[in-house]
């Protein structure tokens, strides 16, 4: 045989091998699908000795694990901002397959994503069965990864963010020591919340041109560590870095507009904390990936239970007014002073109606029936606000707090009470009134 | 289990072959395998594998074993990472198609040869994750390789180097049809 004859029948042999091998290859690693079981880390949700551990889970309706996209969520990666929508690639995912079948992530990329469809998979189908999101709606929710966010001609790192105008959880890149905040189920739970009262409160707000709250920075996206006062720019490439508009644009409030967008804004983390608190059962979930917030924004239960009063609020909204030409920014971290004593209420609520009777789980569940009903008459309440008309920092407490034909435990209204008085030692403002025929009790101003 | 027994076989066979004529044994134990693969933003990168061979030569056939260990790839932080390292073992088969002999005087004659080599094998992966101090250890199923391609070498007295393009598929590789360069250097008995 001379050499072109043997050269071509080798290659031949080759070629046609080849082709057999790669169609098998390629069929066989997209039909991935449907329920996969995955092994992620995972909360134990202790809420005594909360940790971290490995465990396989399963992330349903998987359309193409490639892209760890299915019916729950959707992954992009350094996308832009097109027309209110994120735009650019998906980020591909990579696994090994065990003998059992169990599929594990092959770089940190690959585990957040399977992390991040599970937990939103999770909070879905919860928030779901309580009410605070619709049945019917079944849009994937859609998830940037690595976005590279600028604020000052500064690419931001470590955090997350729910963008309103886009419906998009954002995460910038994580480059501290500590859990990955997309591994963070606490955080998750966070930013997922931002998106529910988004969708009940800020949006109503958005729709009523009449409202005075049409000015305030709806579409504002929720950091931990800074406030992104303003919104995403559109950007055309998905790579491009995403910049901060520019917040000098912003017209200027009047007080009583920043005192109710700030109110709003903290109710809202405040919220997020709870619901935080909620799906990890950890009173610090921030410990594991933002250490030095997890002190001052702790859910356990404090020696002084008070909140911030109208007039702290006012306050400190006139000094960020005097003193910048950012207010919004200036408040940001504020938000999470407003913000904590709800969660910290809601989360003792939770624990007193458990010592009572019921499961905790069961009484997760009956609490986040009524915030949906809360957050419900929040948003009636924004948009029919007048001028200078200001939304009280006691509505969550006087919800929660019962009335004449809607008792609860005196236990429950005494809480509602200690928070409610705290703000003058001196003066007992409010107090619990029962009603007889039922032997329940609601609170009451003096 | 299988596979690694398959090997044990061949290496047997091919040692009973060095006790016949005319055959020459090439040792490689330095080597260095690129292969392209897909990246999370959808690029691609030449993944480095560190390379070992061993060839039997006879007349213009050639057979041989290989192992190939991927550099360790790690991703994370000190709270949470994933090692990954892939490892491979390919049966070699291949027939010369060329081959020159050199003569460059004070004796030194250097071999040229070129090979086309059709290679089959497994690789699998094990994924080594850490979560806050706890190491968790998971090996991926073993998965086919198929292959082809031509390898060149040159030997000069013992001394041997060969460089190799294949094109390779595996379910283990992404993508899963995909070029491999090899280059490698090592040592050559003839008998």
């Amino acid at each position: 045989m001379n050499f072109i004859k043997k050269s071509m029948l080798f290659f031949s042999a080759s070629v046609a091998l080849l082709n057999l091998a790669s169609c098998s290859a390629i069929f066989e690693s997209e039909a991935v699908s449907g329920d996969i079981q995955v092994k992620i880390p995972v909360s134990n949700k202790s809420s005594d000795n909360s940790t971290y551990n490995e465990e396989v889970v399963t992330l349903k309706n998987i359309e193409s694990l490639k892209e760890v996209r299915g019916s729950y969520a959707q992954f992009y990666y350094s996308p832009g901002l097109n027309e209110n929508r994120l735009s650019g690639i998906s980020p591909l995912a990579f696994f090994i397959q065990t003998a059992k079948n169990i599929f594990v992530p092959k770089d940190m990329t690959s585990l957040q994503m399977s992390a991040l469809y599970y937990h939103i998979q999770n909070l879905t189908d919860f928030s779901r069965s309580v009410g605070l999101l619709d049945q019917k709606q079944t849009k994937p929710f859609e998830i940037a990864l690595n976005t590279k966010v600028k604020n000052k001609d500064v690419v931001q790192a470590n955090n997350a963010f729910y963008d309103g105008r886009s419906d998009a959880m954002i995460f910038v890149p994580y480059t501290t020591e500590e859990l990955p905040i997309a591994v963070n189920e606490g955080i998750v739970a966070h930013e997922f919340f931002h998106s529910i009262f988004y969708k009940i409160v800020f949006s109503d707000l958005k729709k009523n041109p009449q409202s005075l709250t049409q000015r305030w920075s709806l579409d504002t996206v929720h950091g931990y560590e800074k406030l992104w006062k303003s919104q995403l720019e559109e950007t055309v490439s998905g790579t491009e870095v995403v910049p901060i508009s520019d917040i000098a644009k912003t017209p200027k409030k009047t007080t009583v507009e920043l005192y109710n967008e700030t109110l709003l804004r903290g109710i809202n983390e405040g919220l997020a904390d709870f619901w935080g608190w909620i799906y990890t059962n950890d009173s610090d979930f921030l410990k594991w990936s933002l250490s030095e917030h997890s002190l001052t924004r702790t859910l356990k239960k404090q020696t002084i239970q008070t909140y911030v009063s109208v007039k702290s609020i006012l306050n400190v909204v006139t000094e960020a007014q005097q003193l910048s030409s950012q207010p919004e920014e200036y408040l940001s971290d504020f938000i999470y002073r407003v913000g904590t004593p709800y969660a910290r209420f809601l989360k003792e609520l939770v624990e007193i109606k458990t010592k009572n009777n019921s499961s905790a789980s069961e009484n997760k569940i009956q609490i986040s029936e009524k915030l949906k009903e809360y957050l419900v008459n929040l948003s009636q309440l924004s948009k029919s606000l007048e001028k200078n008309e200001i939304i009280s920092a006691e509505s969550l407490f006087l919800f929660f707090g019962g009335s004449e034909d809607r008792g609860v435990p005196l236990d429950e209204c005494e809480l509602v009470s200690k928070y409610l008085n705290s703000q003058d030692s001196a003066q007992k403002i409010y107090e619990c009134h029962k009603d007889e025929a039922t032997s329940s009790y609601w609170i009451q101003k003096i | 289990m299988k596979l690694k027994l398959t090997f044990i076989i061949l290496f047997f066979f091919l040692g009973s072959l060095v006790q016949a004529k005319s055959y020459e044994l090439q040792l490689y134990p330095f080597g260095l395998l690129s292969r392209y693969q897909d990246t999370v933003d959808q690029q691609r990168n030449f993944m480095q594998y560190a390379h070992y061979a061993v060839q039997l030569v006879y007349e213009d056939w050639v057979t041989g074993l290989e192992y190939n260990k991927s550099m360790p790839s790690k991703t994370g932080n000190a709270s949470l990472n994933v090692d990954t390292t892939q490892q491979e073992f390919n049966l070699i088969a291949g027939y010369r198609v060329y081959s020159y002999q050199m003569n460059l005087g004070f004796n030194i004659k250097p071999d040229f040869n070129l090979n086309a080599i059709g290679l089959l094998g497994g690789a699998n992966t094990t994924v080594e994750t850490t979560l806050l101090g706890q190491r968790d250890k998971e090996v991926s199923k073993t998965n086919f390789i198929i292959g082809a391609g031509l390898q060149t070498s040159l030997r000069v007295s013992y001394f041997i180097c060969a460089l190799e393009g294949r094109l390779v598929s595996s379910r283990e590789y992404s993508p899963s049809l995909t070029f491999v360069g090899l280059s490698k250097l090592g040592v050559a008995f003839s008998f």
